[in-house]
């Protein structure tokens, strides 16, 4: 490999540099037609003026919005210009964009009055890439404002798309002796993206179903089994509007220059040197993302840019210049370097860099909730991944810990990966034979770190007959089937007899996103608004935790002081249960899992299934603190006690002294945008903690859900040491946070032996809540189990009730 | 004689079922999945059990209606969430200042299928071109812009 420029560790939100393209002989030899007879793309200015400026921006802001999405977006230059173009919207903006978007248009189709395709070449570079996807625009001039169906399509299209002209099953290549020279020919796939289907006789044909509008651009994808030059007849094709298929209204040779790709390996070491599995995102001058998203085969997943590979494991790529940027979670320094490929460089190297590593104090990672299927997963061929997919992921985002959690959709497919045993599969593909067929030839390597991380198969209650009443995360499970149950649609249509039954086989149980549904007006923590309990999140727990089944609230994902207020006041009611970090990956986020997280405290590192089941004992025990991965609390005691520890006992009121060690890491300057990062409020960000511009951030002793007490950190990534003393009259729960960042599990001190009865108005607002949940869940209760329910709801009225007497706070 | 009047029912039924259900497996990709019908309601919502929202169009839209009055469109809403908070419609993009939209208030009922109508108002009689998204009021957007439709629509000026 040969660095271009050295290895620099930047912000996570900075911005990725913008190299020039530059246009070598063959790309002008190329955009002039010195390969083709032509002829080319019409200039637009005759007809600029028909253009109605609104809908043809909105139709190519939606179009350069998904050639960004399958990671081929404009040059950034040229994206700049288009949205200020867009804003202007005018017939001067309309003739400027055109000529914009003619550098990235491969054909331009005009349709007759008659409805009649003609094809001219448009001015991208035509360049493919050998065992790669490559996206244009396809411009469609429809000066007649036609709405009936088009095509195009390439010759060697391959065997999806050719219509078998007898009803027989059978290879398209029909009886031939010698099948060579048709293979040869069937270098080229084309594929318009996200096309409209149009019914002929029993047959769902792809089309492109006009829009009425003058000018609109589609995208189509390109890919090229060879390189070298090579050259394919392109058709379009008219729909009849009376019906019947399609037919040839005009083709057109087109050449290409396919880049030949090479296989570059990627040498990964770890911050101790070891080799290990990394995230990477590997893009061109243009900023196109490789391989590209527009086809991708498990273990790479087409709704993440990035890649996982192993230490020796490889992508395919054209010769070339490279910016490739690293990461392994959130304790690491995000890499950036850039690389040229060539016959003498095949290889990538990476040395990660940790900011912090938690495990030095005994604290250990995992994501409590990550799902192999469902949401963004494919659901074909498979429905969603198989864990060799999924550890190799985990391993990539450095957890020690995953639970892939089956649900609704799929789980006829995921649940027969439940073993009830934590799992480490061995570096694999689930599917080598796809791999194969896609010519990506990815050969998995070990590296000496994989056992670290484990994953666990259990269950999320979610499109399930209860899910009404938020989603249950079932922790730990030795059963995976509801008793007497055969399809989802049997299970209970309440919560607590669901937690009654996992108790009694020994897991945990929990809610999910906690925060959806709990979201009021009022941003203060505490604060005493009933939610509307229209969601997902807490609802039902508010119940389940007075009859003792309830072990945490799961967040991280969503509103935070959603989240932290209902734990608040369940616990200042002496409730005791976790707050743990999840993802919900791929559902409320697919940028990565492991986004929220839980830390939890052990002797050593979780090895196998019994390291699984300490590190979520652990979960239990209140060992934990949890986050998003950019601030710590690697230690935290109150008079000497951790929390998960026995509780602080004390015979009367007095003070206590706090000690944490604590780090954060932000970025010296804020990002650019942090819209971005404060959209929606939702999930846990370190970066909205931060002070104004400073790099300092607020580390806060909460005591009874107030927070008492803060003390500035710079969050430079150094762990410092903070004390804190305060006063305490009454049985209370102390804790620590960086909000939204990080929050430590409490520490409870008992005054007295009595128990927590810290705010008789914490209690009322439970009370409220509980008759706030029945009002909305309890119609989606079958009436078969409504007594049950009655009773349990009202058992947790009367709880309440008694814990608001026994206050002394108001 | 009733079951011979239901085999023969049946029977004249079964090529339709069978079409239907060969369709249904030739498609996986739910965008490609939805095929135009020319009857029922144009916008069809699903929200998934995670209280995602994705949107189709699956019908044909109405008529231009006449510059300032409403032109409805009526959605029908699949609720696998259970969801009971308020399903909302916003534009998404530059949109003139003489469109317009309006779309119940009212939280969504938890039940399996809702029918509601999405209400457009067009005072110039300019084509537009429309990106609407709905979400379920303070839940998470769907992640790969299926939540999202869009579509063409003028209005006929009165003189």
């Amino acid at each position: 490999m040969r660095e271009t420029a050295k290895t620099s560790y930047l912000p996570a939100e900075a911005k990725m540099p913008t190299i020039g393209a530059t246009i070598t002989r063959r790309d002008f030899l190329l955009l002039t037609g010195a390969f083709v007879g032509g002829p080319f793309c019409p200039a637009l200015e005759s007809d600029a003026s028909q253009v109605e400026p609104q809908p043809y921006f909105a139709g190519i802001n939606r179009a350069l919005e998904a050639l960004a999405k399958l990671g081929a977006p404009l040059a950034s230059a040229d994206a700049q210009r288009m949205a200020a173009l867009a804003r202007q919207a005018n017939s001067t903006a309309v003739k400027e964009a055109e000529k914009i978007l003619d550098r990235y248009t491969l054909a331009c189709l005009s349709i007759d009055a008659d409805g009649t395709g003609h094809i001219a070449i448009g001015g991208a570079p035509r360049t493919l890439v050998e065992q790669g996807w490559r996206m244009f625009l396809l411009r469609i001039a429809n000066q007649g404002k036609r709405t009936h169906n088009i095509n195009f399509a390439s010759k060697s299209e391959g065997p999806g798309s050719m219509m078998s002209s007898t009803s027989a099953a059978r290879a398209h290549m029909g009886d031939r002796l010698n099948k060579g020279p048709l293979i040869e020919k069937m270098w080229l796939l084309s594929k318009i993206y996200e096309p409209d289907l149009v019914i002929v006789g029993d047959q769902a044909l792809k089309a492109i179903q006009l829009s009425g509008l003058s000018v609109e651009y589609r995208i189509i994808q390109l890919f090229s089994r060879d390189s070298g030059r090579r050259s394919d007849r392109f058709t379009t094709y008219t729909f009849p509007k009376s019906g019947g298929y399609p037919y040839d209204s005009d083709h057109r040779e087109i050449d290409f220059d396919c880049l030949p790709s090479r296989k570059v390996t990627f040498a990964v070491r770890d911050a101790d040197g070891r080799g290990c599995v990394a995230s990477f995102t590997v893009r061109d001058h243009q900023n196109r993302v490789y391989p590209p998203q527009a086809m991708r085969v498990a273990p790479d997943l087409y709704f993440q840019p990035q890649i996982y590979r192993a230490d020796g494991e490889t992508i395919l790529l054209p010769d070339g210049e490279y910016t490739v940027e690293s990461k392994r979670g959130p304790e690491y320094l995000r890499g950036l370097q850039t690389v040229t490929i060539d016959a003498g460089h095949p290889r990538i190297e990476v040395k990660l860099q940790r900011w912090i590593d938690p495990a030095q104090w005994g604290w250990y990672s995992g994501d409590t909730h990550i799902h192999a299927g469902g949401c963004s997963h494919y659901s074909s061929p498979t429905e969603g991944v198989a864990p060799e997919t999924m550890i190799r992921q985990a391993r990539g985002e450095g957890l020690a810990i995953g639970d892939v959690l089956s649900w609704a959709p799929s789980w006829y497919y995921q649940k027969q990966f439940f073993t009830g045993r934590a799992i480490s599969p061995p570096a694999s593909l689930e599917h080598p034979e796809l791999q194969v067929a896609n010519d990506v030839s990815l050969q998995p390597n070990p590296t000496p770190s994989d056992d670290e991380s484990l994953l666990r198969y259990d269950v999320e209650v979610s499109g399930f007959p209860s899910s009404h009443a938020g989603h249950l995360v079932l922790l730990s499970l030795k059963d995976q089937d509801y008793p007497g149950t055969k399809i989802l649609e049997d299970w209970p249509s309440w919560n607590l007899p669901i937690l009654q039954w996992v108790r009694s086989q020994g897991g945990l149980g929990g809610y999910a996103h906690c925060g959806l549904g709990m979201v009021v007006n009022s941003t203060d923590l505490p604060n005493y608004e009933i939610p509307p309990m229209d969601g997902i999140g807490t609802q039902e727990a508010i119940m389940d935790v007075t009859h003792g089944l309830m072990d945490f609230l799961s967040g991280c994902d969503t509103n935070p002081v959603a989240e932290l207020n209902a734990w608040y006041h369940m616990m200042n009611c002496g409730f005791r249960m976790a707050f743990i970090g999840e993802t919900d990956y791929p559902c409320i986020t697919d940028e990565r899992m492991g986004v929220g997280r839980s830390y939890v405290r052990l002797d050593h590192r979780p090895f196998g299934d019994s390291g699984y089941e300490a590190w979520v004992r652990g979960i239990a025990q209140g060992r934990l603190y949890c986050g998003d991965g950019r601030s710590h609390f690697l230690d935290f005691k109150v008079n000497g006690l951790h929390s998960g520890e026995t509780d602080l006992s004390l015979e009367a009121s007095g003070a206590l002294k706090i000690q944490t060690l604590v780090a954060a890491r932000l970025e010296t300057d804020p990002p650019e945008n942090m819209a971005a990062t404060n959209q929606g409020l939702n999930g846990w960000h370190l970066e909205r903690s931060r002070v104004g511009t400073t790099r300092t951030v607020p580390v806060e002793l909460v005591v009874n859900g107030f927070a008492v007490d803060k003390s500035m950190l710079v969050a430079d990534g150094i762990p410092r040491a903070i004390e804190f003393k305060t006063p305490i009259v009454r049985s209370s729960w102390i804790a620590l946070r960086i909000f939204p960042s990080s929050h430590t599990h409490p520490v409870y001190v008992m005054i007295g032996n009595k128990a927590i009865r810290a705010s008789k108005r914490s209690a009322m607002w439970c009370r409220s809540c509980v008759d706030k949940v029945w009002e909305v869940k309890s119609p989606f209760i079958r009436e078969s189990e409504r007594p049950a329910a009655t009773a349990a709801f009202e058992h947790a009225r009367r709880v309440y009730g008694a814990i608001a007497d026994e206050c002394e706070v108001a | 004689m009733r079951a011979v009047l239901a085999i023969s029912l049946f029977i004249l039924a079964l090529p339709t079922l069978i079409l239907a259900q060969s369709d249904g497996h030739r498609n996986d990709h739910p965008r490609e999945a939805e095929t135009v019908s020319a009857s029922g309601p144009p916008i069809k919502i699903t929200i998934n059990p995670e209280a995602r929202v994705s949107v189709v169009l699956s019908g044909t839209l109405p008529k231009p209606a006449q510059c300032g009055t409403a032109t409805d469109l009526p959605v029908r809403i699949v609720n696998q969430g259970f969801v009971t908070s308020r399903l909302e419609a916003v534009f998404v993009g530059d949109v003139p200042a003489s469109v317009s939209l309006e779309f119940h208030q009212s939280p969504l009922k938890g039940v399996r299928e809702e029918f509601r109508n999405l209400r457009i108002i067009l005072t110039k009689p300019n084509l537009v071109d429309l990106t609407i998204a709905f979400r379920a009021h303070n839940e998470t957007p769907d992640l790969g812009g299926r939540d999202r439709i869009h579509f063409l629509m003028n209005c006929i000026e009165v003189h």
